[in-house]
């Protein structure tokens, strides 16, 4: 049995992708596919699933943020595995790196891919951003939609440093919400500010903070953006031709602030296909992994050119300035940026290629994953 | 609900279920929320909720109970009763937006339903999720009952958003849409049972007329005086 208890707007291939492998598995199964959007019904799927088949087949698209009470989506999960160990579990997930959090025996993982694998068959229609305006008096560009942490902190940081005055800046602003002091905001996250290192740039910080709250960023951007095209809530595609592609044809650099940053498990999404698509030269703010990630894929990451180092760093706080003051001539030089964009056009077309086709990349890297999945469950059979 | 068998030769027989979900799609003030418990009044339907009940019934891991009275629970003689407004009444009930909750729900009961909702163009065109069969239906107004949906309109603070009339046009074309003429039903009682039957035979769905008819003065009696 298969049965689709829900899926984002913008899910042209994921679920697709998802019958079809479902159907290469052992006879007797239950299988689910989800969104993780709201996370409490898949919190209470799992309270409430009744498991009935030796083997049992769970999708979940998107991220495995959302909790209720004490419980965590990767903690129910685990919870649910841990209860059924004569049950052999298989979970999809949009997420990389997910087994480092869940390694019981019994639950096998497939990472079918990111959030940039939706809208297949409007981003394969997008052209790249090529013709770039020379005469911009900005470098790079910063989008900051939804108010997460780690893109506070960065925005804080920039801002803290100055380096506000060569970039383009969105920000999701509401100031409503954040009623914290600076101090009181940097404490109430969970990063470790209590190295003695992080003395000074924690001021810096707060000062950003201070003028974040303060200043008009570029633009202050509204949710509602995605009613006004008609096409339905998430359109990325329609999102990066409309509003984006004027804004990265004035930059040549674009700092990433994907929708994960802090957990070991990320998840791949639009920001960092779109900064491919905007030829920029990428400083991923994403999770802790994620270059190596694109590396695999085949993408060029420039890293003659981009000091990629802080993708090893665990402590996020360390990453953010790592990555930015280690690309300081990238994010502040403007003749210098232009020069090196117009040496790399043609890695910049290859790499437009390989993110136009991603799909395939992790079509296959998934299929391999299952034919080992089927293969351990066979051999699971013989030895029992 | 059904289920779709793929037959593969080599690899597993994989059942799809397949829920058919019925979606009426209303301007403001078309009658939209009686059309749908009307319809959904058929046992083969998923039951229009409160949100609260919903989430009680999912919170306790329990099913519809087998007894539901949808009639009873669909009266709109008690809206008055219990709800500040119309407007009220419609936002404390699960719509097409909770459409996972309700399938959550009807994994818990067996499979046994299909859905239906009923939702403005707005709704339709900015959150509907096209899962695995869906049949698409829109009220259809004549000059008839024009002035008293703009009576009912003003009365009953209901608003039109902009673009709203032209994207339901568009929604109509783009999905296909079957009618469901509103004045037929509200007509003549004779009219009504023509056009209910006529509904639910392409619906494909159990006709109740008793109770369709109940449920047809009950909401006269607070809506169509």
């Amino acid at each position: 049995m298969i049965y689709t208890l829900s899926k984002p707007c913008n899910d042209d291939h994921t679920h697709k992708m998802f019958l079809q492998w479902v159907k290469k598995m052992p006879n007797e199964h239950q299988a689910f596919y989800m969104w993780s959007n709201p996370p409490w019904t898949v919190l209470t799927f799992f309270d409430n699933v009744k498991i009935d088949k030796p083997l049992v087949i769970i999708g979940i698209k998107d991220l495995l943020d959302g909790r209720r009470d004490s419980w965590t989506i990767p903690g129910k999960i685990s919870h649910t595995v841990k209860k059924h160990p004569n049950t052999q579990f298989i979970l999809f997930t949009s997420l990389e790196n997910l087994h480092l959090e869940l390694s019981e025996s019994n639950l096998h993982i497939i990472s079918w891919g990111g959030d940039l694998v939706n809208q297949k068959s409007a981003y394969r229609k997008i052209l790249p951003v090529l013709d770039k305006n020379f005469n911009s008096d900005r470098t790079f560009i910063s989008l900051n939609r939804n108010r997460r942490d780690h893109r506070i902190v960065t925005l804080s940081y920039l801002l803290s440093q100055g380096y506000d005055r060569f970039g383009y800046i969105t920000y999701l602003s509401n100031k409503l919400d954040l009623k914290n002091e600076p101090s009181t905001f940097l404490d109430r996250i969970c990063w470790e500010f209590d190295l003695p290192r992080h003395g000074v740039v924690k001021s810096k910080m707060i000062n950003g903070y201070n003028l974040l709250m303060s200043l008009n960023v570029d633009d202050q951007d509204e949710f509602e953006i995605y009613n006004h095209y008609g096409l339905g809530a998430n359109d990325n595609a329609t999102n990066f031709d409309l509003q984006l592609r004027s804004k990265y044809q004035n930059s040549f650099v674009e700092i990433v602030s994907e929708s994960s940053f802090c957990a070991s498990r990320f998840n791949v999404t639009e920001k960092t296909a779109n900064s491919f698509f905007a030829c920029n030269f990428p400083i991923f703010l994403g999770g802790s992994g994620l270059v190596q990630h694109l590396r695999d894929i085949g993408l060029d990451l420039f890293d003659d050119l981009i000091d990629h180092s802080y993708d090893k760093i665990s402590n996020p706080f360390d990453r953010i300035v790592t990555a930015l003051d280690n690309n300081q001539r990238l994010l502040t030089d403007t003749t210098y940026v232009k020069q090196i964009w117009t040496q790399c056009q043609s890695r910049f077309e290859s790499n437009y290629e390989k993110i136009r086709t991603v799909y395939d990349w992790y079509d296959a890297r998934a299929e391999r994953q299952i034919n080992e999945v089927i293969q351990k469950l066979a051999n699971f059979q013989t030895n029992i | 609900m059904d289920t779709i068998t793929t037959d593969q030769s080599k690899e597993s027989v994989a059942e799809v279920t397949v829920l058919k979900t019925i979606l009426i799609m209303y301007m403001p003030g078309y009658a939209g929320n009686f059309l749908l418990r009307l319809f959904g009044l058929s046992n083969s339907l998923m039951p229009h909720l409160e949100k609260q009940i919903l989430k009680n019934l999912l919170d306790s891991n329990m099913p519809v109970p087998e007894d539901f009275d949808k009639l009873s629970k669909y009266k709109f003689s008690l809206v008055p009763k219990i709800y500040k407004n119309w407007q009220d009444f419609h936002r404390a009930h699960a719509d097409m937006l909770d459409y996972s909750d309700y399938r959550l729900l009807n994994l818990m009961s067996g499979l046994r339903y299909n859905l239906i909702f009923s939702a403005h163009p707005y709704e339709i065109n900015s959150s509907f999720v096209d899962i695995d069969t869906t049949e698409f239906y829109y009220v259809e107004l004549d000059s008839t009952l024009e002035q008293w949906v703009n009576q009912q309109q003003k009365k009953l603070n209901f608003t039109q958003r902009p673009m709203e009339e032209k994207l339901f046009d568009l929604l109509k074309n783009k999905y296909h849409m079957s009618p469901i003429y509103l004045s037929a039903l509200l007509i003549s009682e004779q009219n009504f049972v023509n056009e209910y039957h006529r509904v639910c035979k392409l619906m494909n769905i159990e006709p109740c007329v008793e109770q369709a008819l109940m449920l047809l003065n009950d909401w006269k009696s607070v809506r169509y005086q």
